[in-house]
């Protein structure tokens, strides 16, 4: 599955990849299995201050949007079910792991059977008792393809129906028909959310989350009011929550400022020095939101030829491009879709610097004595300004390109994948899934497949020892940078506007904007 | 112009009609509607078929199969002739049915229902604040033509209409609600209920914002209409005979200047209907425009032609009732004033 990410929609994409999630997987990770555990992010149950209702303007959402979990695809829809329903497991921004429903899980050191501990003395909204059935039903209705979740292609390929089992209430067993050592951080995206057993409609729906719904229109409102039996004790502070969607940027940051609104999503680095000028307002932000990239086939002239390809990416600025693309707030990195702060970031790997005059020697030596011409393809957004800025930072290096800006309404099926060489932006995802989805799928918009490296994705999978997980991944970073047909400048943040009263908003990837800790000071 | 023009036609048919006239130029004005209303369905039909995209891939998104995006067309008819499709449209349309929403798969009437009256109210509103700033003013200004506080007035309602609705729009936002506070910066809490009388407070700033696009054409028209009035013989004899000021206004300039500022107000109410969709855009109210916005964005194709109908029908009927009352207030247009033609 294609990830598409701009600022507008980012968050939606998010979704309808794989929120998957990973540190290395904590084997046998039995973790707060007493009592109440504290919720993932920064901020620790206790010490914040009960009731308020928090008005939250939303960016994208969509006719389409419905309570369902496992069919959230805008923000909208995921910032409902990140509050209404609770995952197994919860992915923090690097993902490492913390439990929700389950208390703890464990795999076989082939990776191939997973085991989770059901959480007990949790009830769903609707008053029922969750046990391993739910679990089992709710997973095994994504992988009916009738439903058509955004989350089957992220289990389809290593589990089937009939792998998952409950052999008591407060166990589910996954036999993986192939190896996945990052099982449970795939587990942790908002769409693997766990509802009550035989669930097939949404009109009441009943989650097991630290608020319940009590009015939804698609493409409006929703809101959503406290649940008093939430399994984490003593949250969730506030006394509801009202979701609107307010798509015009500039009354959405107006809003927050008005004092209309209490959080508001999707803020351009601009809004951040707006905001930072205002007092009572402040901002949040994921600072490896996602990644935008210039993708060349590296199958077809003259990307076949390596020094070209050098050339390109000594011929980028990264901090001359990513200021344009994410004004305040961006990160310059190497050639990969993994962020500094990644544990699978290859410790030493530094970015090709921008020198144009070896890149000047190296077109020269691949033989174009007169200069490289591209031609490269990008719609308006973070893509378009990705492109016009490598235009300029390239051309002292002898390499002219040219920028066609393509509508978007068809750059997804006229351009990507039918074009040698485009822009184009990625959501963060985890490592195993991001390094398959965007350089091993066939076909993939770098024309990109390497044995060695396809060999690489699937050693590291297939182990449940860290270290060796690191040294694949490690290898497997370190030849994409070196000779992958692409460049990937660096990473755009995820801003959120809020009232400085607010606190306890916890963020990750994947549209996961949890409010169970939230609360005014 | 064309209200216009329509209204003096309209006359004229009657002139002709003798005893029958007006049974005659009640058919004529329904038939000219029905006409209007069906050219209007081609045109909404072609404009929307013509939009590039496909709707199935637009729903089905790029990880679609083509055996999924074909069962979605033969599902919705998609793959039917072009003038076949139209041909369901318009039977359907006859029935009353709008069609099935194709992102949401609910009816297109339970999707638009609540919506479009939250725009009638917010385009009622409108229309009711600017009628009565606009009017007032007009006649005021126009008592006064050529003095100082009517060039005054003229100076400041010619800025007001060379400003794009967002821009209004953000101004009022940034001045009433971000700097004095005194109401909600965005509309979205209209959605909360479905009548204003929930959240009257999320009406305002829309409807003065869109208001503030009508005033500036009604006033002026009023106000070349009171001074014209202003003007004639019978109004120097009046104020010769000693009738007060007041008096003056509205009994003897108001009448004769209401016809053209009526079939002004009307064609401007219905405009508004079809301007709302950047006012609701950028103040997040949950009407028809934004929903608009949205099923264009998705090639939701029956959200789309179910609303660019309603804006159209709106627009049409609306003006000829118009007709009708300007027809019915100017005495040389009622058909009995007229000397019998046969």
């Amino acid at each position: 599955m294609k990830i598409e990410t701009s600022r507008r929609e980012f968050l939606g994409v998010i979704g309808t990849g794989i929120a998957a999630s990973a540190l290395a997987a904590p084997l046998l990770a039995a973790c707060g299995s007493s009592g109440s555990p504290s919720p993932s992010g920064t901020t620790a149950a206790g010490g914040g201050k009960r009731g308020g209702t928090l008005r939250f303007a939303v960016a994208g959402g969509a006719a389409t949007d419905t309570p369902d979990p496992a069919l959230a695809m805008t923000s909208f829809a995921l910032y409902m079910a990140a509050n209404l329903y609770d995952t197994l497991v919860r992915a923090d921004l690097d993902f490492n792991l913390s439990p929700a429903l389950a208390t703890a899980w464990s795999a076989t050191p082939d990776a191939k059977t997973w085991t989770f501990k059901i959480r007990n003395g949790v009830t769903f909204h609707n008053g029922q008792k969750l046990t391993s059935a739910d679990v089992a039903y709710s997973i095994k209705r994504i992988l009916n393809a009738k439903l058509a979740s955004p989350a089957l292609s992220n289990i389809s390929p290593f589990l089937k129906p009939t792998g998952i089992s409950a052999p008591d209430a407060s166990t589910v067993k996954f036999a993986l028909s192939a190896p996945n050592a990052f099982f449970p951080q795939i587990l942790a995206g908002l769409n693997f959310g766990i509802i009550p057993d035989g669930t097939t409609t949404f009109a009441k729906p009943a989650g097991t989350g630290p608020f319940k719904l009590t009015e939804f229109q698609a493409l409006a409102n929703a809101k959503l009011a406290r649940n008093a039996n939430y399994w984490r004790s003593g949250l969730p502070y506030l006394d509801g929550v009202n979701l609107v969607t307010l798509a015009e940027d500039s009354t959405r940051v107006q809003s927050l400022i008005g004092g209309s609104e209490d959080l508001v999503d999707n803020i351009t680095g601009a809004d951040v020095k707006l905001i930072s000028a205002q007092p009572g307002v402040q901002t949040l932000q994921i600072k490896a939101g996602g990644w935008v990239d210039l993708a060349a086939w590296g199958n077809t002239a003259p990307f076949n030829n390596p020094d070209v390809v050098k050339a390109m990416k000594y011929a980028a600025d990264r901090t001359k491009i990513m200021s344009v693309v994410a004004p305040n707030a961006y990160l310059t990195g190497p050639d990969i879709p993994v962020p500094p702060s990644d544990p699978f970031y290859p410790a030493g790997l530094t970015a090709y610097p921008y020198d144009p005059d070896t890149a000047k020697g190296l077109i020269k030596k691949a033989g174009y004595r007169d200069g490289l011409n591209l031609t490269l393809y990008a719609y308006e957004g973070d893509k378009l300004d990705a492109a016009l800025a490598y235009k300029q930072t390239a051309q002292p290096a002898g390499i002219n390109v040219k920028v066609i800006t393509w509508p978007h309404a068809t750059y997804w099926t006229q351009v990507w994948l039918k074009k040698p060489f485009v822009g184009d932006s990625w959501a963060r995802l985890h490592t195993s899934v991001i390094l398959q989805e965007a350089f091993a799928a066939v076909p993939n918009e770098f024309h990109w497949s390497s044995s060695k490296f396809s060999g690489l994705l699937s050693s590291a999978v297939a182990t449940t020892d860290e270290s060796k997980q690191k040294t694949l991944y490690g290898d497997a970073l370190t030849m994409l940078n070196d000779t992958a047909s692409g460049i990937i400048p660096g990473w755009e943040p995820q801003l959120y506007g809020a009232s400085a009263k607010l606190h306890g908003v916890d963020l990750s990837n994947g549209g996961q904007v949890f409010l169970d800790s939230a609360y005014f000071a | 112009m064309a209200a216009e023009i329509a209204t003096q036609t309209g006359g004229r048919e009657d002139v002709a009609g003798g005893g029958h006239v007006r049974w005659r130029g009640a058919a004529l004005l329904i038939g000219k509607l029905v006409l209007s209303l069906l050219v209007i369905s081609v045109l909404v039909f072609a404009l929307t078929a013509a939009i590039p995209g496909d709707p199935a891939r637009a729903v089905l998104g790029k990880a679609a199969t083509p055996g999924e995006l074909a069962a979605f067309r033969a599902t919705h008819g998609l793959n039917a002739p072009l003038y076949l499709q139209y041909l369901h449209f318009v039977a359907h349309l006859l029935e009353g049915k709008l069609g099935t929403s194709f992102a949401s798969g609910q009816t297109v009437t339970s999707v638009i229902a609540s919506r479009l009256l939250r725009t009638f109210w917010l385009v009622l509103f409108a229309w009711l604040i600017a009628a009565v700033v606009a009017v007032p003013g007009g006649i005021w200004a126009g008592r006064r033509a050529g003095g100082l506080a009517d060039s005054a007035s003229s100076a400041v309602v010619l800025t007001v209409a060379a400003l794009p609705e967002f821009v209004i729009g953000l101004l009022v936002v940034f001045v009433v609600a971000v700097k004095l506070r005194w109401l909600p910066v965005n509309s979205t809490t209209a959605g909360f209920s479905d009548s204003p009388i929930g959240d009257f407070s999320a009406y305002v700033l829309p409807a003065v914002t869109i208001a503030l696009t009508i005033i500036p054409y009604v006033t002026r028209l009023t106000r070349a209409n009171a001074r014209e009035v202003n003007s004639e013989p019978y109004i120097r004899a009046a104020i010769l005979r000693g009738v007060p000021g007041g008096r003056l206004t509205f009994l003897h300039v108001l009448p004769n200047a209401a016809p053209p500022v009526i079939n002004a107000l009307a064609l401007q109410f219905a405009g508004s209907i079809g301007g709302v969709v950047v006012t609701e855009t950028v103040f997040g109210f949950p009407g028809i425009g934004q929903l608009l916005v949205q099923a264009v964005g998705d090639r939701d194709l029956p959200v789309v032609q179910a609303i660019t109908m309603i804006i159209g029908a709106v627009y049409v009927i609306v003006n000829t009732f118009a007709d009708a009352g300007v027809r019915a207030l100017t005495p040389r247009l009622r058909p009995t004033q007229q000397p019998a033609a046969s």
